[in-house]
């Protein structure tokens, strides 16, 4: 029966071998352990050697050829035999790792077809990943409708993709035009409540009402423009609301009624002239005050500011820094508001709302100039201020203003 | 004549078992069934055989990686066809395909396996001859070493602990002339190596590794002394190796005529030369044991070829005793 | 009931008392019967057996050696290592020995050895005796790897790699062995493979073992006064590591800190940002930071030492550029 012999493998890392010389050709007898031919890998010569007796019936390949282990190299058998060249058995030690397919389909939790958007309970308390708020705000979801199977249940971007999928809508960012508008109950926060009732209190409470005046800015902005770069290099970021803090401070000193208010049978003025700052945070308002802000300079103004407001944000603030203020200061300017109305804080009697800067065209004396104007509002209780004494307190903020230069030397601390 | 006739038949079989074992575990690796290394050991069986003769099942045993003979021999014999599976990488393997030529083990017969970093199990010895004496048994340990192996620190580490401590601890040194193409000579001082363990005040002796009636009474003698709490012994078995030091390795490193020369001292044709001479058995006698032999390697060959491969999951099995790795 | 024992008390004390329940448990090392050991770990221990406590020559691979083929025989060895530096002579018989006898054995038989290694710098003792070791050990599969901060720490992980059957590296560090703490009289474990959260906090995670759990509460108090809440996490076991309360922690708090003794590249700390990048990239909020020795051997004078080891500003400064990023 003829056998076929393969190209050996001598050594575990042989991966093929060549043909240097065949000893024998074909039609030749040999007998077992007579050396067939040479064959070399690499540096190394090894003898083919038959394994049995026979006839060399076929060379499969010429001296000199390289083969890959395994492969037919000749054909041993007896005179006469047909040649058929049996492949051997295929080696059972072929890399048998059969990996299993590919999940079909890429994200297979995900569902295909038009679903019923659900109205899911706004979770106000929903914990999100920083990426999975990134792609929220991307693709204009509000994520409190989303619920969150990441780590400690909160939501991950794989989460906002399904429910996208799932046909929660974007909100829409502008109108109502195109977008689901879902009814939200949400239970009120300990600041929102407080808000309320403050709000609701002080209008019950007083007799409060507004006054306006549009403020000559030139001289504060030209001295801001001119003294900004100095506060820079200080470290400290100086801003609008800091040099009206300062002003208004000063107005307060003479303009006493506006730091006075009614307890019981009795008008108390307060000596301490503690101004306190609106600051807008993410559940609604804080109102930090500045401690004496007359006897403070600009520099130590506009430093307590940024650090009452950085830490209004991240719900730092003492009660200390939240007592205790007499009058308040509130800015709506950078939103483009002039006149506005704002309430009183329970407790005081002013608060000023401060609007927009913006250049405007005036005549004055036969000719037109260009002024940048600030408006003021001014709202009072009309049972401790009245229109006049509130309308005499705007116009000393004008004329510190006129001559506010002089507070924006640099102190050297 | 040093052993009866019943012994040396039963020890001629042993040889011409491994003998069959090695030349069928060649051609499967030459054809590419059996992968990685194989480190054939024709020529030595005298050692290997006469060695396993002498020890009990429950003597810690570790081979080495030229060491098939003595892992057939120690194992039962209904686990033999396991130890070709292992061999062939497959299911069945006695190891479950995970360990191969060089790394089977079998703790039912205390044969420890091999640590392919040689020197390895020279140390590991140590333990379970200490073992022994701290368990206040008398098993004996008996370590497979090569001329190469004695370079490791390794090893004098463990002869300086043993003798120090007189672990019950048998150092076989198979001296088969060549690491893989360094002459022992070239790499070490001493003209015989076991006088290496005189610095270690270590007994010790040289004798013909291919004459197994010279092997087994030198082993008797070292098994003895160690289980008398006598300490340690070392043999060095003088030998041949008939493959290069892998099989593929042509080993052309050797000088012409030096194969010839060993071949003349083929151990098994020396012991059935001796039965033939000294003892009145006849040719036909010896055909039954070469038959059985020949029944035995097919059972196993069939088996380890018709044995299924490991799941592949499995490897991640016994890494650690208590927690799992993952899988893919 | 308050008792304060020193970590080497602690370590000594579990010992004895591990020995005195299970009569398979002896040592073996270089000068750890007679002498009790170099730094007096094993103190008392000959005295009481004699036939469980072994002087070795100077031979690490032996100790290794025979500790891995008595342990296959069910005894269960705890050797020691002068210095975790000597890790090199036996680290064949380590990671190709014992760390694989378990697999090799198909789970029949395994290393249930301990290897205590006296680890880390700070003493002056210069390049060779004063190096961590762990970034070299736990990359071999089928090792264990654990670090005691605490005496408290030190005698209940040492019962339970004592238990264990797989092969621990116990690593004492040496910074550690005169610091006090409370310590239970009866005999406890404390479980492998976990991790313990010394303080809660939302801000940043801290991950720091050893000495450098020092650094890290020293470090969670300045920033707490900044109003920031540090979460401090001790792997006590470096590997396997507990990777989910890891990430569970930076999963919380967005900020990864990991503060370790020795080299930064390829040390502890850059497995742990491998495998939080890996798994929680997404709730991040900033990128991780470690806090690590110089890429140096170590040297002798104290100048030179204590500025190749961890610095205590880094911590603080890690902690700041996690917050602002």
């Amino acid at each position: 029966m003829a056998h076929t012999l393969v190209m050996p493998r001598f050594g575990a890392t042989m991966e093929e071998g060549t043909i240097n010389s065949w000893s024998v050709k074909e039609g030749d007898a040999v007998s077992k352990g007579d050396v067939l031919g040479e064959i070399a890998i690499e540096k190394l010569t090894n003898e083919l050697l038959a394994e049995e007796d026979g006839v060399v019936l076929k060379l499969l390949a010429e001296e000199g050829a390289t083969l890959a282990c395994g492969e037919p190299i000749l054909i041993l058998g007896v005179v006469g035999e047909s040649l058929v060249v049996a492949t051997p058995p295929a080696p059972s030690v072929k890399s048998n790792a059969v990996s299993q397919p590919a999940e079909v389909g890429m994200l297979s939790g995900r569902q295909g077809g038009v679903m019923q958007p659900k109205v899911a309970e706004y979770r106000e308390s929903a914990q999100i990943t920083p990426k999975g708020l990134q792609l929220a705000e991307e693709l204009g979801v509000d994520y409190h409708f989303i619920n969150g199977t990441g780590r400690l249940g909160m939501i991950t971007r794989d989460d906002i993709r399904a429910a996208v999928d799932a046909g929660i809508s974007p909100k829409a960012k502008s109108g109502l035009v195109g977008s689901q508008i879902i009814n939200e109950i949400k239970k009120m926060s300990l600041m929102q409540l407080s808000i309320a009732s403050a709000m609701d209190a002080s209008l019950k409470s007083t007799a409060q009402t507004t006054i306006s005046m549009d403020m000559d800015a030139s001289i504060m902005v030209n001295a801001y423009r001119s003294h900004k770069k100095d506060f820079e290099h200080k470290n400290i970021k100086l801003t609008y609301t800091a040099i009206l803090v300062k002003i208004v401070a000063a107005a307060l000193i003479e303009h006493k009624l506006l730091r006075t208010v009614i307890e019981g049978a009795n008008l108390v003025t307060r000596g301490d002239i503690n101004i306190g700052i609106a600051i807008d945070v993410a559940d609604g308002l804080l109102v930090p005050n500045i401690k004496n802000a007359h006897q403070k300079n600009l520099s130590q103004i506009a430093a307590e500011l940024e650090s009452l407001g950085n830490r209004a944000k991240t719900n730092a603030l003492t009660p200390d820094e939240m007592n205790g203020g007499i009058f308040t200061i509130t800015n709506l300017g950078m939103f483009g508001i002039k006149y506005f109305s704002p309430i009183l804080k329970p407790g005081e009697s002013g608060i000023l709302g401060v609007g927009t800067i913006q250049d405007v065209v005036q005549a004055q004396e036969g000719g037109i100039f260009v002024k940048p104007v600030l408006n003021l509002s001014l709202t009072h209780d009309h049972r401790v201020v009245n229109g006049a004494t509130g309308a005499r307190f705007l116009q000393a903020i004008q004329q510190i203003m006129n001559g506010c230069e002089s507070i924006f030397a640099i102190q050297e601390q | 004549m040093v052993l009866s006739k019943e012994r040396l038949l039963k020890v001629y079989e042993d040889m011409v078992l491994i003998r069959r074992f090695e030349e069928e575990v060649e051609k499967y690796s030459k054809n590419g069934t059996i992968p990685g290394f194989i480190h054939l050991g024709i020529g030595q069986e005298a050692t290997q055989a006469g060695i396993i003769d002498v020890l009990l099942k429950t003597d810690y045993k570790f081979p080495d990686h030229r060491s098939h003979g003595a892992i057939i021999l120690s194992s039962d014999p209904k686990d033999r066809k396991r130890i070709m599976a292992e061999l062939f990488a497959k299911k069945t393997g006695i190891n479950g395909g995970r360990g191969g030529s060089m790394h089977v083990n079998d703790l039912d017969v205390r044969n420890m396996g091999f640590n392919a970093i040689e020197g390895s199990v020279v140390v590991t010895g140590l333990g379970t001859a200490f073992a022994s004496i701290y368990n206040h048994t008398e098993d004996v340990t008996v370590v497979f070493m090569g001329d190469g192996t004695l370079g490791e620190g390794a090893c004098h580490e463990s002869i300086n602990m043993a003798a120090t401590w007189k672990l019950p601890l048998i150092y076989c040194v198979v001296n088969n002339q060549y690491a893989i193409s360094t002459l022992f000579t070239e790499s070490h001082p001493q003209k015989q190596l076991a006088t290496w363990a005189d610095g270690y005040c270590v007994p010790n002796e040289v004798v013909d590794g291919n004459d197994i009636e010279m092997v087994i009474p030198a082993v008797e003698r070292a098994v003895a002394r160690a289980r008398a709490g006598q300490g340690p012994t070392l043999i060095e078995f003088m030998t041949y190796r008939w493959q290069g030091h892998f099989s593929g390795d042509p080993a052309a490193y050797r000088p012409e005529g030096e194969l010839e020369h060993w071949k003349e001292k083929d151990p098994i044709k020396i012991t059935g030369d001796k039965l033939l001479s000294e003892h009145g058995v006849k040719e036909t006698d010896l055909q039954p044991i070469h038959a059985r032999v020949e029944a035995e390697i097919a059972e196993y060959i069939k088996f380890a070829l018709e044995s299924p491969n490991p799941d592949p999951e499995d490897a991640v099995k016994h890494v650690y005793t208590d927690i799992e790795v993952e899988a893919r | 009931m308050s008792r304060i024992l020193t970590f080497s008390k602690a370590l000594n004390e579990a010992l004895h008392q591990e020995m005195e329940q299970d009569e398979k448990v002896f040592i073996i090392g270089e000068d750890v019967a007679k002498m009790g050991g170099d730094f007096g770990i094993t103190s008392g221990i000959w005295k009481r057996w004699p036939k469980r406590a072994y002087d070795t020559a100077l031979s690490e691979s032996a100790i290794v050696g025979l500790s891995c083929g008595a342990a296959i025989c069910g005894l269960r060895p705890v050797a020691e290592l002068m210095f975790a530096d000597f890790i090199g002579v036996c680290y064949d018989q380590i990671v190709n020995n014992a760390a694989k006898l378990c697999y090799m054995y198909n789970g029949r038989a395994s290393a249930q050895l301990v290897v205590r290694a006296v680890t880390g710098g700070g003493i002056r003792c210069a390049y060779q005796h004063s190096q961590c070791i762990e970034p070299w050990l736990m990359n071999i599969p089928g090792l264990v790897v654990v670090a005691p901060a605490t005496p408290y720490e030190a005698k209940g992980l040492l019962v339970s790699a004592i238990r264990s059957n797989n092969p621990v590296i116990f690593l004492e560090h040496k910074g550690l062995y005169n610091t006090k703490g409370e310590v239970p009289e009866e005999l406890y474990t404390l479980p492998l493979y976990k991790a313990n959260v010394e303080r809660e906090g939302t801000d940043i995670t801290l991950v720091a073992g050893m000495t450098m759990l020092n650094f890290a509460k020293k470090a969670a108090e300045a920033i707490a006064k900044d109003g920031l809440s540090c979460e401090i996490i001790n792997p006590r076991t470096l590997f396997p590591m507990d990777k989910e309360t890891i990430i569970n922690s930076v999963a919380k708090t967005g900020r990864l800190v990991v503060i370790q003794e020795g080299p930064k590249f390829m040390g502890y700390g850059a497995e742990v940002g491998s495998m939080v990048y890996e798994d929680v990239f997404e709730y991040l909020k900033a990128p991780i930071r470690r806090v690590t020795s110089l890429d140096t051997p170590v040297p002798f004078a104290p100048v030179l030492e204590d500025y190749v080891l961890p610095q205590y500003s880094e911590v603080l400064k890690a902690c700041q550029e996690v917050m602002a990023f």
